[in-house]
């Protein structure tokens, strides 16, 4: 795994920084998991803008890979869709989306935890591009990604967006990286 | 066949003529004894030519021809006049008269050059409208025409179309070449590429993008076609005819992009959904938990359903919703 770019971005002045991490899909899971182990070791709140995998199922694998998960936050957009309904565990570190396509929504937990964890190091990821796009036009989720990334430089916030590589094309990829301030194959 | 009128008061003159003229075409007449009568014969049918005494009661010959000019008539007619006046001659010409033959004592002759004339007002007549429904159909097209001098692309003539597609009047032609039209950056490649198909092909035929003269740009589909010199026209030239096909290229671009968008949306999430699969049957094999499994199984088949869901809504665009797809995409998808 080449985290070590990431490594470099973390142990500099990362706040206010957005970066466009992009990784295999074979090496996706053991790569999110670790991402999340390191920005959480360095004393981030983090907040997790999932589309991708329900959270109740990242929450046990970042426990299963020794992550401290009480600094873990999750704007879950895919499990409420997926089944139904919100899952009975439910341990109120979670914001269920109605569906992935709900952006505004996506937007107004993001902010309302902003808020809530003003003055203390934030950091926002995003699982991931690949899936928003499945559910949303590509303008849609540039603009999203756009609002996004602008929010968190003014913030002072560290961003990352990740995306499997492959399957974004190159097009969409620049404009993904001019809307970051790193990008980075982890 | 052609349906020449005779006027003449002389009935004996107009059976001799007829006989006499059909010995030197073929011809169809129509007789009338006055000009009046040669009027009323006018309004209600088409002839090819008049032939015309001069000497007439109520109105002769000359007034006869100038009410048929007023009434903006361009038929040829010949003035075939017993008087050989001077004055009456220049008057006829000057009134518009085709023709004049004076009569004569050989009939033969006479009537040969009556003929003669006949058929070559007519002819002269038959040109010039040729010519003008061809002017009348250039100047008129919708599409922008214009001629261009080979070596140093000056322009000599464009129609109304041509110049109001790039904003020139006719005074800014003298000054202008055709070069001074193009948009594009590599406009040594493109000359070279256009005079390399006239050189070898004598024409060319393709879209490049244009310039207004406000500096605006547009894009045409082009026709260039060499025009080699004649007995007549000494000088090599170039005919232009092209089309604004800038809403075109527009379409052609938003559905390159939809085409795009499709992909985004259809071909690689299903590739993402397959190496999700893949996950699962690892999962499988790793004992993970039915639960966590049953729960990324419903995520798949949500996803698997939007891109369904997204596949609908391409083959409703595409179709613009008609079931059929139009024919100016179908060449993108055949691409």
């Amino acid at each position: 795994m080449k985290m070590s770019s990431l490594d470099n971005i973390l142990a500099g002045d990362d706040s206010g920084l957005v970066v466009l991490a992009e990784t295999s899909a074979e090496a996706f899971q053991g790569c999110t998991s670790e991402l999340v182990g390191k920005v959480t070791e360095k004393g981030y709140k983090t907040i997790i803008i999932t589309i991708n995998n329900p959270s109740p199922i990242l929450r046990k694998t970042y426990l299963k890979s020794g992550i401290d998960i009480s600094n873990l936050y999750f704007i879950d957009a895919i499990t409420r869709y997926a089944l139904g309904s919100i899952p009975k565990d439910d341990d109120g570190n979670t914001s269920y989306i109605s569906q992935p396509s709900n952006l505004t929504d996506m937007g107004i937990e993001l902010n309302k935890l902003l808020v809530r964890f003003d003055g203390a190091k934030v950091c926002v990821i995003i699982d991931s591009v690949n899936t928003m796009l499945i559910y949303v036009s590509s303008g849609t989720m540039t603009k999203f990604i756009h609002f996004v990334s602008n929010k968190l430089r003014l913030l002072n916030c560290l961003g990352i967006f990740l995306s499997i590589n492959g399957s974004v094309d190159p097009m969409l990829l620049n404009q993904l990286k001019s809307f970051s301030d790193e990008f980075v194959e982890i | 066949m052609m349906k020449v009128l005779l006027v003449d008061e002389e009935p004996e003159i107009l059976s001799i003529a007829e006989i006499y003229l059909k010995k030197f075409g073929d011809y169809e007449f129509k007789k009338a004894l006055s000009a009046k009568e040669a009027l009323d014969l006018l309004r209600n049918e088409k002839f090819d030519a008049i032939v015309s005494d001069y000497e007439m009661p109520e109105m002769d010959g000359l007034e006869f021809l100038k009410l048929i000019r007023e009434e903006m008539s361009l038929i040829p007619f010949i003035l075939f006049s017993g008087k050989g006046r001077e004055e009456i001659i220049i008057e006829a010409f000057r009134s518009g008269a085709d023709g004049y033959v004076q009569k004569g004592k050989d009939p033969l002759a006479n009537f040969g050059e009556l003929s003669h004339q006949v058929e070559i007002a007519v002819s002269r007549r038959n040109a010039e409208i040729e010519l003008r429904t061809k002017e009348y159909a250039i100047e008129h097209s919708i599409n922008g025409l214009s001629i261009a001098d080979y070596d140093t692309g000056q322009i000599f003539y464009a129609n109304a179309a041509a110049l109001d597609m790039f904003g020139y009047t006719l005074d800014d032609l003298s000054t202008l070449s055709t070069a001074e039209f193009l948009a594009d950056g590599n406009y040594d490649e493109l000359k070279t590429s256009i005079m390399k198909s006239l050189d070898e092909d004598n024409y060319f035929i393709g879209r490049i993008r244009v310039k207004r003269k406000d500096g605006s740009d547009f894009h045409i589909s082009v026709s260039i076609t060499t025009l080699l010199p004649d007995e007549l026209v000494t000088r090599k030239m170039i005919f232009i005819s092209f089309i604004d096909i800038t809403s075109v290229v527009r379409s052609e671009e938003e559905f390159l992009d939809f085409i795009l968008e499709a992909s985004r949306r259809i071909r690689k999430p299903v590739s993402l959904i397959g190496q999700s699969l893949e996950v699962l049957a690892e999962d499988i094999d790793a004992g993970t938990d039915p639960e966590i499994m049953k729960l990324k199984i419903l995520v798949l088949i949500k996803n698997a359903g939007q891109i369904v869901n997204n596949l609908n809504e391409l083959n409703m665009a595409v179709t613009e919703a008609h079931g059929t797809i139009s024919e100016e995409y179908k060449s993108f998808l055949v691409k």
